[in-house]
C-alpha cells in the first residue's frame, strides 16, 4: 500500500528510553510531531529491544538531520 | 630584564570607574587604549553600553570601539586575535599599553588565552534555546548528559546560561564541549599588570543607579527605540535594551523598565565581582588614589624589570 505523507514511520531507535524521550523533545521543540511507540516496553523490558521513536513520512529526512545535528543520532 | 612589553589591564565591575583610571593611566603613560568590553565593539549603542564619548577618545585614542555592525557575530576567541593583532601595532611605538574592560573572559583570552571554541550560528542558537523555553532546564541538562557526560557532571546546573553553551558548543563543533577544553594558559610576549578599582558594593550600587539615570538622560530610550527592530540579535540581547523592547511591547511602565535595568545591571556586577574573586593576579585599588597608586606600582614594576 502506498504510503501517504501523514503516514507514521520508524524515524530512529535508541537502547534508551532517556536518548529517545531527548530526541523526541528536541523533534517537538523544532514543531516537528514525533512519539514514542514502546516506551511502557522500553521500561518495563529495557533488554527486550529498542524503543522507537516515529514521526510522519513527510517530516522523516528533516527529523533525521535534526537528530544528527542534536548529536542523538549517528 | 624580561625586555617584554608591559600591557596594563584596567578591569573591574560595571560603573566602578574603569574608563577614567585607564584614560588617567594612558595620558601618563603616553599610550592607546584598547577596549575589553564585549558591547562596546558594537556600533549604534554607545549610550546603553557606556562607550567612550568623542572627548575621552579625543583624549587618547581608543581601538576596538564601535567597529562592529550589530548582526555581526563575535566572540572572546575573535576578540583574542583581535587585540593580539592591534597590540603588535601598539609596542612597535610603545612599549606600553592600556587595556580597558569588564568582559573578563575577553580579559582572560587576551591575557592568557581561550581553548578554541567554534562560533555558534544563529540556527543552533535558535535550536536549543528553543529546546530550553518549551522543555525546560531539566530537559537541557537530560540532552547534555546524553551527548557529553564530562560536561553535565561539572557543568553549574543552576546556570540555564552555562547549560545551553554547554549543548550550543557541543553541537555545533560536533564534539564534546568537555574534549575541547584544554585548561592551557598561552604564554604571550608581553608582561602583564591587571588592575581593579575595590570600590565597597553599596557605593558601587549608588553609582549603577546614578548612570543608569543618566544614561537615560542622555537618550537611551531612543537608541533602543532606534535598533528595536533588531532586538532578535543576539548584540540587543543585553541589559538596557531588554527592558526597554519590553517597555516597548507595553509589558511595564517606563519607570519599571527603568528600576528593571537598574537592578539586571547590579545583578551583572555581583557576577563580575565573582569571577574577579577568583584571580590572584588582581591588583586592587582605593578609588580615591587608583591613578596614583597604579602608576607608583608600574613605575616600581618596569625598575624591578630593568635591574633583573
Amino acid at each position: 500500500m502506498k504510503q501517504t505523507p501523514d503516514d507514521i514511520v520508524l524515524c530512529a531507535q535508541f537502547q534508551e528510553l532517556t536518548r529517545a524521550s531527548i530526541a523526541r523533545d528536541v523533534l517537538l521543540a523544532e514543531d516537528i510531531p514525533a512519539v514514542i511507540d514502546n516506551s511502557v516496553m522500553g521500561i518495563v523490558f529495557p533488554p527486550a529491544g529498542a524503543v522507537r521513536l516515529m514521526v510522519r513520512v513527510a517530516d522523516r529526512d528533516r527529523a533525521r538531520e535534526i537528530l544528527r545535528q542534536g548529536a542523538l543520532l549517528r | 630584564m624580561s625586555g617584554k612589553p608591559l600591557l596594563v589591564v584596567v578591569t573591574g565591575p560595571t560603573a566602578s570607574g574603569k574608563t577614567a583610571l585607564s584614560i588617567s593611566l594612558a595620558e601618563a603613560l603616553g599610550c592607546d587604549i584598547v577596549s575589553a568590553d564585549s558591547r562596546q565593539v558594537f556600533r549604534d549603542i554607545p549610550i546603553g553600553t557606556a562607550a567612550p564619548s568623542v572627548e575621552e577618545r579625543a583624549r587618547v585614542p581608543h581601538h576596538l570601539v564601535g567597529f562592529l555592525g550589530l548582526d555581526e557575530p563575535y566572540s572572546a576567541a575573535a576578540f583574542e586575535a583581535d587585540a593580539l593583532r592591534v597590540l603588535d601595532g601598539l609596542f612597535a611605538r610603545r612599549q606600553v599599553a592600556v587595556v580597558c574592560g569588564g568582559s573578563m573572559m575577553y580579559v582572560d583570552a587576551l591575557t592568557g588565552g581561550i581553548d578554541d571554541m567554534p562560533s555558534i550560528t544563529d540556527a543552533t542558537r535558535a535550536r536549543v534555546r528553543d529546546f530550553y523555553e518549551q522543555q525546560g532546564l531539566d530537559a537541557l541538562l537530560a540532552w547534555l548528559e546524553i551527548i557529553d557526560p564530562e560536561m553535565h557532571r561539572i557543568v553549574d546546573r543552576r546556570n540555564p546560561k552555562r547549560v545551553i553553551h554547554a549543548v550550543e558548543i557541543t553541537l555545533q563543533a560536533g564534539v564534546p564541549v568537555s574534549s575541547l577544553r584544554t585548561g592551557q594558559k598561552k604564554e604571550r610576549p608581553f608582561d602583564v599588570l591587571k588592575f581593579c578599582i575595590d570600590m565597597p558594593r553599596e557605593r558601587l550600587f549608588g553609582r549603577i543607579n546614578a548612570r543608569v539615570e543618566s544614561m537615560m538622560q542622555a537618550g537611551l530610550l531612543e537608541e533602543a527605540r532606534a535598533v528595536r527592530h533588531l532586538r532578535h540579535l543576539n548584540s540587543l540581547n543585553t541589559v538596557g535594551y531588554k527592558e526597554l523592547f519590553a517597555f516597548f511591547d507595553g509589558l511595564m511602565d517606563l519607570d519599571t523598565a527603568v528600576a528593571r535595568i537598574a537592578k539586571n545591571t547590579r545583578v551583572y556586577a555581583k557576577k563580575q565581582l565573582t569571577w574577579l574573586s577568583r584571580d590572584a593576579d588582581l591588583i586592587r585599588l582605593a578609588p580615591e588614589t587608583a591613578a596614583a597608586d597604579a602608576l607608583s606600582i608600574i613605575k616600581k614594576f618596569r625598575h624591578n624589570e630593568t635591574n633583573a
